[in-house]
């Protein structure tokens, strides 16, 4: 353990206290428990390494998801199985209500969906879109904060948010379906 | 857009539905700039339909952060990092 007595150096009170939203975000990035844990480890030596480049007063949440995401992809993404390329401007953007009060006006679609599904539906997401969603949405880092850490312009970050969303909640609404928690919408 | 404008004399500011809905996600997380936040509540206010929809909006949002809340970083891996960190500057 770190001695009680001494004070913490620059790097433990910047750093240290984003270690519950980096070990989620490496959770939701690469799956596996013990990878996320070694993918959170190795992002937080990197970090200690490169502490001289950091500018105090600008963002530490953001630089270090930048350095565990570039991490992961890496030294951690390739030795899982190859992703199915999606051509992300394939996916229909203009879904505007794939599930809504319409459908379902008792709102029984979120008193029975379970964080689980919401886990393994995100999971399911593409790469781009997850990420997107996981920091904005799911860690709620501000969007301008987002398109630090994945290093992409903000229209971006919002383009691969809208989809992201539109597609989760298509996959929550086959899946409350499918359950029987709602009924069916009569598509037109 | 100019065909599907909702009620009014059709300002040219003014949302029409598909609009505000595709701006509704945005708007619950304060990232719209100030000007298009105001015709979004302005199209809201007007708009039961569409209300209803930034109801259901935010529970959506409110599902996506409820997992964030249980997990944290287990303290074996705290302490495996202290190590490493200590080891790395060189420390006892």
């Amino acid at each position: 353990m770190t001695d009680p007595t001494r004070e913490p150096t620059s790097f433990e009170r910047e750093a240290l206290p984003h270690l519950d939203t980096l070990y989620r975000v490496a959770l939701r990035l690469g799956g596996e428990e013990s990878r996320a844990q070694d993918l959170v480890q190795d992002t937080m030596l990197k970090a200690f390494r490169a502490w001289s480049q950091f500018r105090p007063g600008t963002n530490a949440r953001a630089w270090l998801l930048t350095i565990l995401r570039n991490t992961f992809i890496n030294e951690y993404r390739r030795q899982k199985r190859e992703p199915i390329p999606v051509d992300i401007d394939l996916v229909e953007p203009h879904i505007v209500r794939p599930v809504g009060p319409d459908t379902d006006p008792e709102g029984t679609f979120f008193s029975r969906i379970v964080d689980a599904r919401v886990l393994d539906a995100v999971a399911a997401l593409p790469d781009e879109f997850r990420e997107a969603l996981v920091l904005s949405d799911m860690e709620g880092l501000s969007y301008a904060e987002v398109a630090e850490a994945l290093e992409v312009p903000l229209g971006t970050v919002k383009s691969r948010l809208f989809r992201a969303r539109r597609l989760l909640q298509k996959q929550l609404y086959d899946h409350a379906v499918e359950m029987g928690y709602i009924q069916p919408r009569e598509d037109r | 857009m100019s065909t599907e404008m909702t009620g009014g004399a059709g300002a040219a500011d003014e949302l029409d539905c598909d609009a505000a809905l595709a701006q509704l996600d945005d708007y619950l997380r304060r990232e719209l700039t100030p000007d298009l936040a105001e015709r979004v509540r302005t199209h809201l206010e007007q708009c039961a339909p569409c209300f209803r929809q930034l109801r259901f909006a935010e529970r959506f949002l409110a599902l996506l952060r409820t997992p964030a809340s249980g997990t944290r970083c287990p303290d074996t891996l705290r302490d495996r990092i202290a190590d490493a960190l200590r080891a790395e500057a060189g420390g006892p």
